[in-house]
């Protein structure tokens, strides 16, 4: 991914080393900074056209705060988001004009629309933005309602007069209306019922397909996100861990944590009994990441290289990164190949990975 | 937890420093205040008037002047421009019967508002609740004045069965204390009574869904315990609060038209008094006390919140 | 009715009278459990899970709500029992957990006292005894510091812990069946696995029967030994886990098992999906309720309602469906796998 930028058009989406820290604020009478919570710690990625960034992650991995930074709704404390090569960090026109370009859904359905708006209001507010003639709007509106699968006589009735999985596409005709070129989904289908996620899943794969859109999809689910994905980002309180092409994430996870999150999830499956990698634990506070690669305190292969130098995000052969000292499931060979990734936080070490102990 | 103590009690004296500053302003701008004409009386001369605010110190610079008087609150020796009373001492004098008052009535009006509430909210939109929401309504909408003047009236003017007004001791007389307060307590506690019970009500019907409420029917807890435990311990924490503030505002002299109805001499109606007059020191130092019990009372109230719900802290 | 199960519901039914009409949330529902069994319910929003697991605890509140059917437990029949024999049951016999552990639990109480509350409801029992109790239940769900965080309050927790503070409540009174309301759905992946695993764990060791309400099929194979599909107030099939997901019966269950991505399988072009969406609870059709979404519908679908068939050969095996067992085995597969056909996408 990241040699490919040297040659041709920038890509769609570029962030580099993205920092995003909440300030805690403690005083008796005025509120002095007393530490930052990292939520987004030197995150590097990019996000080529038409296609799908899957980004996964437990609660306090910092993934929805970088959702929010992409949307432009925080300010990132340090680093760049570049749109084709655009910086779209500060504020003026071309910045605006820019995040048209990037629109969201997210996942409450119920409240991410305005109940008091009718939901041909709702959509049209993109074409206003957009500057389509108001005389055309109408007619728009109701193509679009219909392209995500909503009655187009539909159009003059009020959000609580459709089921969750209507509204959540009407949140995504709303964000089509603009004519984006990326859209950041946040947990767009986790509260919607079993049966309606695949309806709602196979309607964004159309819609991306005709639209020419990418998306950052994140979620915990990670079925849902490898289903979805193209590649697929692994987030640990505010550091990537291992970026992968989807098909191969289930078979072969690089990172440890990866290992774990995969052997969690239970498999509608009778026969397969599969041991958990025991995991120790909790996720710690964000306000005091471990020294060293954060997951050191919970990993059964931990080492005392874990504890103090932080693992460079390693890029393997197949496009496949990952930020570990001691790898799973790559061979010799791939680690011989592998090269340290311009993606990588700037604070990590310059140790390579090894292999060494099996699990 | 200190910390937020702390915190709570600087904030106040913030804000003492503030009222006091204002008020005094206020003073120096409203037209015919001049209180060099008011001390001088109604047939002063220039040179009585101008000899007055030399005396008083009337034509020093505004920052002097509210330094002299801030001086003379803190030391006691600020005297009222219209009898030259010492104001401290007039205030001692209606502190009892605004006390009463103030406790009496806030205690009525909260059990009331409370049994009301828990009435109302048994069978919300029955028989029951409809008729208290209308009492509700009709009590905060009844301008004290009138049924303070009203009850007057009929019990104690026309049929004697109460005191006429004014205010007795309760160390001179128990029972006759009790028996002015009565109509006052009543009188103020109405409107409170009416708008405790709404929001009583609406507290206790919003609790009554939460989840931990269903979680105490599902631990097989006894109705009395989940009504009591749960479901009435989270809903009065939010009136407590607002009881504490409402409780400072009469004990601070809030209460004007009550205490000048039934002419209890208290602070309130030394209040209205001193206004019509425009006295500043004794409205400065009404003021300053009113706000000294609303700030520290408020800072305990919130305190006590603390106490009660442990999630402020999170945030303090 | 026997008193060979531990817990026997027998037709049950329970309406709402509402502004619009009656609300038909549970329409005839009828299971078993025995001691120790671990049995999944799977269904969406608007199945009656919830309504029927509320009313195995008596906790309905709605006073526009009536009860038809039988609900035996220990041979005591709970549908029309007094609200004292439910109190003594509630809590003590049969405990439940619900979803999100933040909201279920009351902030301004310490945890420990929560855990006591429930113990003393039960038992005769001094303060200090059942606070020591509730501390020892912490410690046996895996809290650390039980002692210490007993004296803590809910929001000092996180989600994971809040949640085995209430298993520990639930545990406390040696219940015979524990009612899990979608325990995980709030929780991290790893959590939930560490929870479900220290739940059945819990569950085997005292010998408590577990109903788990669920959606995730992935949570019923690996917890549960037998599980019912509900849809629209009914049971759509219920069978042994093995049962169900190697030889499902009914097409709801087709499409759940379809329309759901499977990490151990290789990315589908398209997910099989059911088109339409869960049908209103408001005077329900009485025909076959998921006809209108099926389809392999026929005519006599949509006259009929179907009876409860058994699948020869597979005793705990039955469904609601008049397509015979061969075509349901022949319709079944899409794509090589279980499913319904991808819906077009239009879904008015």
């Amino acid at each position: 991914m990241d040699t490919e930028e040297l040659s041709g058009s920038p890509s769609l989406l570029e962030v580099s080393h993205l920092r995003h820290y909440f300030p805690v604020k403690r005083g008796v009478l005025i509120d002095r900074i007393v530490a930052h919570v990292q939520a987004v710690d030197d995150v590097s990625f990019v996000i080529p056209e038409r296609e799908t960034l899957g980004l996964v992650g437990e609660s306090g991995c910092g993934k929805s705060t970088l959702a929010r930074v992409l949307l432009g709704l925080l300010s990132p404390t340090a680093g760049t988001v570049r749109f084709r090569g655009e910086d779209v960090r500060f504020g003026g026109r071309n910045a605006q004009v820019l995040r048209r370009e990037i629109q969201m859904v997210f996942q409450d359905p119920q409240g991410s629309l305005n109940p008091r708006k009718r939901v041909g209001q709702i959509v049209a507010t993109g074409l206003r933005l957009r500057g389509v003639p108001r005389k055309e709007r109408e007619s728009r509106v109701r193509i679009l309602l219909s392209e995500v699968g909503l009655n187009p006589e539909h159009i003059n009735r009020f959000p609580h007069e459709f089921s969750g999985g209507q509204r959540q596409r009407v949140g995504v005709a709303r964000a089509l209306a603009v004519q984006p070129s990326l859209i950041v989904l946040d947990e767009p289908v986790s509260a919607l019922d079993v049966s309606i996620r695949a309806q709602v899943i196979n309607l964004l794969s159309d819609l991306q397909r005709e639209f020419e859109i990418a998306y950052l999809f994140v979620a915990h689910d990670l079925a849902v996100v490898r289903h979805v994905s193209d590649r697929i980002a692994v987030m640990y309180l505010g550091k990537l861990v291992e970026i992968s092409p989807s098909e191969e994430l289930y078979f072969k996870p690089v990172h440890p944590y990866t290992a774990t999150l995969l052997a969690a999830v239970p498999i509608p499956d009778v026969h397969q009994e599969r041991k958990p990698i025991a995991v120790k634990g909790e996720p710690p506070s964000p306000l005091k990441p471990p020294p060293g690669c954060r997951f050191h305190p919970r990993c059964s292969r931990a080492t005392q290289l874990c504890r103090e130098v932080e693992p460079p995000l390693v890029a393997y052969p197949g496009d496949h990164l990952a930020a570990c000292h001691h790898p799973l499931n790559v061979d010799e060979g791939e680690v011989t190949r592998a090269l340290r990734s311009p993606l990588s936080p700037l604070s990590a070490g310059e140790t390579m990975p090894e292999v060494g102990t099996q699990e | 937890m200190t910390r937020f103590v702390v915190r709570r009690f600087l904030q106040a004296l913030i804000v003492l420093v503030f009222a006091s500053v204002f008020t005094f302003l206020i003073f120096q701008v409203i037209p015919n205040g001049n209180p060099a004409l008011r001390l001088a009386g109604r047939t002063a001369t220039p040179m009585q008037i101008a000899a007055i605010t030399r005396a008083w110190g009337f034509n020093k610079p505004v920052y002097v002047q509210y330094f002299d008087t801030m001086e003379k609150i803190f030391t006691g020796t600020v005297v009222s421009y219209s009898q030259q009373v010492n104001v401290l001492s007039q205030i001692r004098q209606g502190l009892p019967a605004t006390a009463s008052l103030a406790i009496g009535a806030s205690i009525l009006w909260l059990l009331w508002g409370i049994a009301f509430g828990l009435l109302s909210a048994r069978r919300p939109r029955g028989i029951v609740d409809r008729v208290l929401a209308a009492f509700s309504l009709t009590a905060i909408s009844m301008p004290v004045f009138v049924v303070g003047s009203v009850l007057l009236y009929v019990l104690a003017f026309r049929t004697s069965l109460f005191p006429n007004g004014g205010y007795v001791p309760f160390s001179q007389s128990a029972s006759q204390w009790f028996l002015h307060m009565v109509l006052p307590w009543f009188t103020l506690s109405l409107p409170a009574a009416g708008f405790y019970s709404r929001v009583f009500r609406s507290n206790l019907l919003e609790t009554v869904h939460q989840e931990y409420v269903r979680t105490a029917r599902a631990k097989g807890l006894s109705r009395r315990r989940v009504v009591l435990g749960h479901v009435v311990r989270n809903s009065l924490i939010p009136v407590l609060s607002l009881w504490g503030l409402d409780f400072a505002g009469v004990i601070g002299g809030g209460a004007i038209l009550t205490e000048t109805v039934f002419n209890l001499h208290g602070i309130g109606q030394y209040a209205a008094s001193s206004i019509q007059l425009l006295d500043v020191p004794p409205i400065m130092v009404i003021v300053m006390y009113a706000a000294v019990a609303v700030v520290i009372i408020g800072a305990v109230v919130d305190v006590l919140y603390a106490l009660l719900d442990p999630r402020i802290l999170l945030n303090a | 009715m026997s008193g060979e199960h531990l817990l026997e519901v027998e037709d049950l039914r329970v309406s709402f009278a509402t502004e619009d009409g009656v609300v038909r949330a549970v329409d005839g529902v009828s299971f078993y459990l025995d001691a120790g069994e671990a049995l999944a319910v799977v269904g969406e929003s608007g199945s009656g899970k919830s309504a029927m697991s509320m009313t195995l605890m008596g906790l309905t509140r709605d006073t526009n709500a009536t009860f038809n059917g039988q609900v035996y437990f220990e041979g005591t029949e709970l549908i029309g029992a007094s609200e004292s024999t439910l109190r003594h049951i509630r809590g003590a016999k049969i405990a439940m957990i619900f979803q999100d552990p933040m909201s279920a639990l009351n902030p301004v109480y310490r945890v420990g006292e929560q855990i006591a509350e429930q113990i003393r409801a039960h038992e005769r029992i001094s303060r200090r005894r059942a606070g020591e109790r509730a501390i020892e239940l912490m410690t046996r769900v895996g809290i650390p510091q039980a002692a210490e965080r007993a004296r803590a309050y809910p929001h000092e927790f996180s989600g994971g812990m809040r949640q085995r503070v209430m298993i520990a409540m639930a545990f406390s009174c040696s219940p015979r069946v524990l009612i899990a309301d979608e325990p995980t759905t709030a929780l991290d992946v790893t959590v939930q696995a560490q929870i479900l695993g220290e739940m059945r764990e819990l569950c085997e060791e005292s010998g408590v029967a577990l109903i788990l309400v669920t959606h995730d099929f992935g949570i019923v194979a690996s917890v549960a030994e037998r599980a019912l599909v509900m849809y629209a107030g009914q049971i759509v099939e219920q069978a042994t886990v093995e049962e169900l997901f190697e030889d499902p019966q009914h097409p709801y269950t087709w499409g759940l098992l379809g329309s759901v991505p499977r990490l151990d399988r290789p990315r589908s072009e398209r997910l099989p999906t059911i088109g339409g969406s869960t049908p209103s609870l408001l005077n329900p059709v009485r025909s076959c309720r998921f006809a209108p979404r099926c389809p392999h519908a026929f005519g006599r679908c949509e006259e009929v309602p179907p009876l409860a068939f058994e699948v020869p050969g597979q005793h705990e095996h039955r469904d609601r469906c008049w397509l015979s067992v061969d075509d349901k085995r022949a319709l079944r597969v899409v794509d090589g796998s279980i499913g319904l056909a991808a819906a077009s996408g239009q879904s008015f």
